[in-house]
This record gives structure tokens, sequence and C-alpha cells, in this order.
């Protein structure tokens, strides 16, 4: 039996600019790693392709990371992220880490969003898109999980 | 960039075809291209076509929302079609299908 685990973390500067370069990059690299893995592990590849959950991936590593700049580290651009992401055969663990004082996270999923409200919406679409997501005590890191399932075969969900 | 936006005139409305990734980078351009569709056209309606829209995230949703209200303010009716099915998810878990029309087909869309 073979095992496999990465995990990669970077250190980033709290600069929204680099959000989307960052979350492009860590996909992609989530991407060549899965090929690692069905190529020695799970054989013929019978999970969940990257592309299929890709979009939702990145869109939860952006929202993530941005709120980890304006709510975290206040736009502060000597204040630092980090970035942490784990994968093995069944998931994709994503963390990411602010400087900041954390937020009230048990408020933000208590409230609802009024869908006429121009911001807000950020965590709820990170809920859709991972199958797990919680907080450390004092709020300022984010663990994401996504469970890597077996592929549906045309079959629509 | 990895954006734009381009505008056509057809019957009695104004078409935005949106091309492209809502990112950081790119939001003060759809913000000041649709200020600039909404305020130097005189068309009633404005139809944003995204069939090459491919990402949006929290932020760029609430632009669309501010653009929303923009165009109710100056009279105007927005509509939107032809969204691939991930920008489609993201609008039905944020709501947003409940305040924006969302149309099929173009046509539709500008007809209705």
């Amino acid at each position: 039996m073979i095992v496999f685990q990465n995990l990669s973390r970077l250190i980033i500067p709290s600069d929204k600019e680099m959000i989307d370069i960052i979350v492009g990059k860590v996909v992609e690299s989530i991407n060549e790693l899965y090929k690692v893995v069905s190529d020695l592990v799970t054989g013929e590849d019978n999970l969940d392709s990257i592309s299929s959950i890709g979009f939702g991936l990145s869109l939860a590593i952006d929202e993530a990371l941005k709120n980890s700049i304006e709510h975290g580290n206040l736009n502060d651009k000597t204040k630092l992220i980090q970035l942490e992401y784990y994968i093995d055969p069944k998931k994709i663990r994503i963390k990411v880490t602010d400087q900041g004082k954390g937020f009230d996270y048990k408020f933000i999923e208590s409230k609802n969003i009024d869908p006429e409200s121009e911001s807000g919406r950020g965590i709820l679409l990170i809920k859709n898109f991972m199958d797990e997501v919680s907080w450390n005590e004092s709020g300022n890191e984010i663990t994401m999980i996504k469970y890597r399932k077996p592929a549906s075969r045309g079959v629509k969900r | 960039m990895n954006f734009s936006v381009e505008i056509i005139e057809k019957d009695n409305a104004i078409i935005c075809y949106l091309t492209g990734r809502i990112v950081y980078e790119t939001e003060a351009m759809l913000k000041s291209s649709m200020e600039k569709a909404i305020s130097e056209f005189q068309h009633r309606k404005i139809v944003l076509n995204m069939k090459d829209l491919t990402y949006i995230n929290s932020s760029g949703i609430g632009i669309l929302v501010k653009i929303l209200k923009e165009t109710k303010s100056a009279g105007k009716i927005l509509h939107m079609c032809c969204l691939q099915p991930t920008i489609f998810e993201v609008f039905k878990i944020t709501n947003l299908n409940q305040i924006f029309k969302i149309f099929d087909s173009e046509e539709e869309a500008l007809e209705e």
C-alpha cells in the first residue's frame, strides 16, 4: 500500500492584489498533486476530478484570504497571512491564518444575509462549496475541508 | 487583464457582454463600465449577458447588487442572461435569484 500525504505552506503579505495569482497557483498545485495520487494510489481515477471541484475550491480560498486580509489584518500590508494546504487521496484541507485579533464567527454564522446587501456573502459561499468549515478559538484561523467523493458517472448532481 | 465588458445596442435595450473573471483587479473596470452604461445610454433596459463570465466572488456579487440599485434609481431595469452553471450556483447560494431577473437566453431577457 502506498501512503500519500502532502503539506505545503505559504506565507504571504496582506495584499489583495496577490489573491488571484495565489489562488490560481495553489489550485494548480493541488491538481498536479492529484495527478500523482491517481497514478500511485487510487489507480484508475474513480474520484471527483479537481476540475469538477476547482471552481468551489478557488472560491473558498479566495474568500478566506480576502476575509483574513480585510477583517483580520485590516489591510495592513506589513502583516502576514499563512496559507496551508494538505492533501491525501481522500481530502483537501486548507488552513488560512492571519495576525488579527480574530473575528466573531459565531455572530457571522447566525446572521441572515439580506439579498440586497453589498457584502457579507463570503462565509456563506465557503460553507456551500466546502464540506467542513471551522475556526480556532480566537477566530483568526479558518480550516476548510473538501472530501473527494466517488465520481458520479454521467449522473447530474 | 482577464476581463472585459462589451456594450452593444439592440432593439430598445443595451446588452453588456461580461467576459472573463471578476476578481479584485477587475472590479474597478466592471464598476466604471456599468456606471457608464447606465448614465450614457438612454435605453431603459440593460441586459447583462454572462455567457462568457467564468468567475465571480462575493465582492463581485456586491458590485452587481450595487449596479442593480443604481439601475433602479435611474429608473431603468436590469436583466441577466446566459449564466454558466457554476455562476448560477453562486447566485442561488447567495439568494441573488430573488432580486435579479435571470433568463436562459438573450432573446427572453430582451422580450420580457
